[in-house]
This record gives structure tokens, C-alpha cells and sequence, in this order.
């Protein structure tokens, strides 16, 4: 162990702040560095002059006075804890916070719902006007269908109309979305 | 003593004055002395202490264990110390001459010595103690009072000043050299 590393810990090992282990290395290190062994005993004399310290006491006198001054200081009743809300009408303002937050919370809720409503509406109402595949066969046996890709196109071909009326180019088309 | 302490503060919490009073009696002298120690003179130290007890009355409502009063009184008063401290800070604070009581209070050292000569040392450390003492910015000056003088532990002194123990140790181990490499000459030769 160099100088360095030990002065950083003899407070600690004045104070029985370090395990076993480092107070042993320490102690090693003491027998053999002059200087770690001067450091050590400057600050043990330091700490043991400051706990030595004492002030004289000033007197029964002096401390008689400083209740009084204290109790004449504290006539009226303690404080009590006061919080930002400790205004007149302050449980008024409480109350209508409570409600305005909870109206808040109520009208998002409902609008979610009424827009979730919305929107399924909106697809229903897409569903039942979209070109419906096979729309003029006859059945549905009667169907022969393209390969459905992505982004295509799905074309439904009459094998056998039914209608006379309906030629075979009028076959409906669906884009894949 | 603990269980008579929290009793008292309880009934002051119901609003027993008698109680208070027994408080102050309790404390005060611990108090101005703290006080004395951060602040090196009679008239701040008892301005301290008045305040405190002041503080402790009115902010009774703050404290929910009363097992933790003196950590609550300490920590009023070496805060209020520590703002003193900085209040005062480049001021020379006049200290009466010896025969002018009460401001001629001074710290001594507690153990007495028959020899002269060590007296005479120990009264020389004692004011180049607080010579370098009063260079140290006021939180180290309040880590190593309370901890160093006062006996506290780390973790006392953390509740007390309200920071991690880490910056005790940081603050003691600070102020310790600083006051080692000034006293340097007088510590190495006792």
C-alpha cells in the first residue's frame, strides 16, 4: 500500500468505520510508512482535542432567562399546519375541482364510445354498398373465382348465367384492399 | 429518558404548555451549546437557541414521531446556525473581553491539566482549532461539530444536516484535512 492509499481511510479507521480485513492492512501499512504513521497521529490528536472540546456552562441564570424569553415568545397556540388550500370557500373549490375532473373523465369516456359507434357504423355502411361478389349468379355453385391477391382485383365470372337479361361482361369487380 | 421525551411531546402536541417548558428545560443547554460550537460566540449562540425553541413551538404539527424530536431539534438549530453563518459571513463578530459576562464565554478544553506548560499548549490548540474552524464553510464546520464534538453518528448527522451520509463522510473527511494541514506544526508535536 503506497501513502496515498491509506490517508483517505484514517478517519474511517478512527472512527471503526472498516472491516477487519482493512484495519489489519492498515496496520501493516502504519509499521512500515513514516509518513502514513504522522498522518495517523495528527489526526487522532486532532480528534481527540475536538472531543475534548466543552463550553463552560453559561449558568442556571442564563437558562432561567431563556425559557421565559422563549415562553413570552410562545403565548399564542401553535401553529398550525397550514396547506395552499387553507383559504375561505377552500372546501367549495376542493369540491368543484372533484366534479369538474370527474365531468372530464365522463365526457372522454363517452366520446370513445360514440366514435368506437361511429366508426363501426361507418364500416357497416361500407360493407353493405361494396359490390358484392356473385352478384348476379344465379347461385352460388355457379361460381368460378380468381385467385385473390393483395391490391388486385377478384372478378367473379358467370359460368352459367341465369338471367338472359345479364350479359357475361357484366360481371362485377372488388378491389383487395 | 427517550419514553419520558416522546411523552412530553406528545402532551405538547395536545397543546400542553407545561410540557413545552419541560421540553426547553431539557434541551436548552444541549442547544446553546451546538450552537456556541458552530458559531464561536455567546450572543449568536443564544440567539440560536431563542429562535429554536421559537421554531420547535410552531412547527410541533410537522413532527409525526415523537421519538424523533431531537433530531428535530438539532436540525432547527444547526440549520438556523448555518444560516447565521453565511448571514455573518466576513463579519468580525467583537468578542468582549474576559471579565465582560456573558459574552466572555469561551471554549475550553474539559480535561484539566495540573502541568502549565500543557496547559498552555492545549489553550494554543484550542484557538488555532478555532481559528481553522472558522474557515470551513458552514456545512463542514456543522458535520465535524456534530460529529466530532457533539458525538453523533453518521447517520445522525445525515438526518440532522438532511443529506446522504455519503456527504458526511465527504464533509468530515474534508474538513478533517483541512484542520490537520492547518495545524499540521501543533497536532505532531502534542
Amino acid at each position: 500500500m503506497t501513502y496515498r492509499h491509506t490517508t483517505h481511510l484514517h478517519g474511517d479507521y478512527l472512527d471503526g468505520h472498516l472491516t477487519s480485513d482493512q484495519t489489519s492492512a492498515i496496520d501493516n501499512h502504519l509499521s512500515v510508512c513514516d509518513a502514513c504513521r504522522a498522518d495517523m497521529h495528527a489526526l487522532r490528536s486532532l480528534k481527540n482535542t475536538l472531543g475534548n472540546i466543552a463550553v463552560p456552562d453559561p449558568g442556571d441564570e442564563y437558562f432561567d432567562g431563556l425559557a421565559a424569553t422563549v415562553d413570552s415568545m410562545t403565548q399564542s397556540p401553535p401553529a398550525q399546519r397550514v396547506t395552499t388550500f387553507d383559504y375561505p370557500g377552500a372546501a367549495l373549490g376542493r369540491t368543484l375541482k372533484t366534479l369538474i375532473r370527474l365531468a372530464a373523465i365522463v365526457t372522454l369516456l363517452f366520446t370513445a364510445f360514440y366514435v368506437s359507434n361511429i366508426r363501426q357504423e361507418i364500416m357497416a355502411r361500407q360493407r353493405q354498398t361494396a359490390p358484392r361478389v356473385g352478384k348476379y349468379a344465379g347461385a352460388a355453385g355457379d361460381l368460378t373465382l380468381q385467385p385473390i391477391q393483395k391490391g388486385g382485383k377478384i372478378k367473379a365470372i358467370e359460368a352459367n348465367p341465369v338471367d338472359s337479361a345479364v350479359q357475361p361482361s357484366d360481371t362485377g369487380t372488388r378491389t383487395i384492399r | 429518558m427517550t419514553d419520558e421525551i416522546s411523552r412530553l411531546v406528545a402532551q405538547f402536541q395536545k397543546g400542553d404548555r407545561q410540557a413545552f417548558a419541560q421540553l426547553v428545560k431539557t434541551f436548552s443547554r444541549r442547544v446553546y451549546y451546538l450552537a456556541f460550537k458552530i458559531l464561536l460566540n455567546h450572543i449568536d449562540a443564544d440567539e440560536v437557541a431563542q429562535e429554536t425553541f421559537v421554531r420547535v413551538y410552531n412547527r410541533i404539527g410537522l413532527l409525526k414521531s415523537p421519538e424523533h424530536f431531537e433530531s428535530f431539534v438539532y436540525r432547527i438549530a444547526t440549520n438556523f446556525a448555518i444560516d447565521l453563518l453565511r448571514r455573518h459571513r466576513g463579519r468580525v463578530v467583537a468578542m468582549p473581553e474576559e471579565t465582560d459576562l456573558p459574552g466572555s464565554i469561551q471554549l475550553a478544553l474539559a480535561e484539566k491539566v495540573s502541568n502549565p506548560e500543557k496547559d498552555l499548549e492545549n489553550k494554543q490548540l484550542l484557538a488555532a482549532i478555532v481559528k481553522a474552524a472558522e474557515e470551513l464553510p458552514p456545512r463542514q464546520r456543522a458535520t465535524l461539530i456534530l460529529h466530532d464534538i457533539e458525538g453523533f453518528s453518521k447517520d445522525e448527522v445525515a438526518s440532522i444536516l438532511e443529506c446522504p451520509e455519503a456527504t458526511v463522510r465527504s464533509n468530515l473527511h474534508i474538513a478533517r484535512s483541512k484542520l490537520k494541514k492547518k495545524l499540521q506544526k501543533l497536532l505532531t508535536s502534542l
